[in-house]
């Protein structure tokens, strides 16, 4: 069951293991794109944090706030792309205080919808479509969250990009995983520790 | 652009708060909110086109915004000229389109 400190508790722990792989999602960034996405997701969630000491009625309220924050904070693509899936994750939460797993499962789909309307990609193309739409389409409550994320994390290798600024190195960018896949694990994985 | 329509007002949206690159979607709704009746909305890559897109879903205002995704150096000189020539923001689109 998520709760609104379970929530809380997810966002501190991917803004601690954003910040431990910085370096690693800048790199894979530099690689395959302009090389700012560790920056950027650090700059967000460290904003997020900034944020999580205030009372919330709702996971919806904090779903939004934070969505609302990454929005403004992160700089990158990654800023309107996990700002509109928070938003969108806050809707379908809406006034609930906790989330079972079947909610948390529905609020990812629509989480999902809102990345892939915004950034006008679907699964296939190399980007953090490639971890949100197969997890939270397949997942099972109990599954082993961790392991089925660092698959389609580890999917994304071999992919060619067709979307985003990997795109423009083609056939280049096969061979590295996508940074965005990884952030979207990141936070997937701390989030699902606290649904259970 | 300013010496060839220096009657056009241009409003930048890019950049963050502290001025570090990139695109503040906050930051686009202020610029809207500063026009007057209508506006074309331009932009370059990523996450400004993304962004661009979201602060006109977002505004609530009544002025009327018209997106352009296009060459934002060729779109913005096409556009302010022709602005300052009278046309409309909807004309000055249609225009771009054609080019």
């Amino acid at each position: 069951m998520l709760t609104i400190d379970g929530f809380k508790q997810a966002l501190r722990h991917t803004q601690t293991e954003i910040e431990s792989q910085k370096d690693t999602l800048t790199d894979l960034d530099r690689a395959i794109g302009d090389g700012d996405h560790g920056i950027n997701m650090s700059r967000g969630f460290e904003a997020v944090l900034s944020i999580l000491d205030e009372d919330y009625d709702s996971l919806g309220a904090l779903s939004k706030k934070v969505g609302m924050t990454l929005m403004s904070k992160v700089g990158g693509a990654a800023g309107p792309l996990y700002g509109s899936a928070f938003v969108k994750i806050a809707a379908a939460f809406g006034d609930a205080k906790e989330a079972d797993f079947a909610l948390v499962k529905e609020a990812l789909l629509e989480g999902t919808n809102s990345i892939k309307a915004r950034g006008k990609s679907e699964a296939g193309q190399k980007t953090m479509v490639d971890v949100w739409e197969p997890f939270a389409l397949n997942v099972d409550e109990g599954d082993n969250y961790d392991s089925q994320l660092n698959e389609l994390v580890q999917k994304t290798e071999d992919m060619i990009a067709t979307k985003g600024r990997a795109s423009y190195f083609g056939e280049n960018s096969r061979g590295t995983i996508d940074p965005g896949a990884l952030s979207s694990s990141i936070l997937l994985s701390a989030l699902m520790k606290e649904v259970g | 652009m300013k010496e060839m329509a220096p009657s056009v007002p241009i409003h930048l949206a890019g950049g963050l708060e502290d001025g570090s690159i990139g695109t503040d979607v906050n930051r686009i709704m202020a610029a809207i909110e500063q026009v007057n009746e209508e506006a074309i909305l331009l932009s370059d890559i990523g996450s400004a086109t993304m962004n661009a897109e979201l602060a006109i879903e977002m505004h609530e205002g009544d002025q009327k915004i018209v997106f352009f995704d296009g060459p934002i150096v060729e779109s913005a000189f096409v556009a302010s000229v022709s602005s300052g020539n009278g046309m409309t923001a909807e004309q000055i689109v249609e225009q771009l389109q054609n080019n």
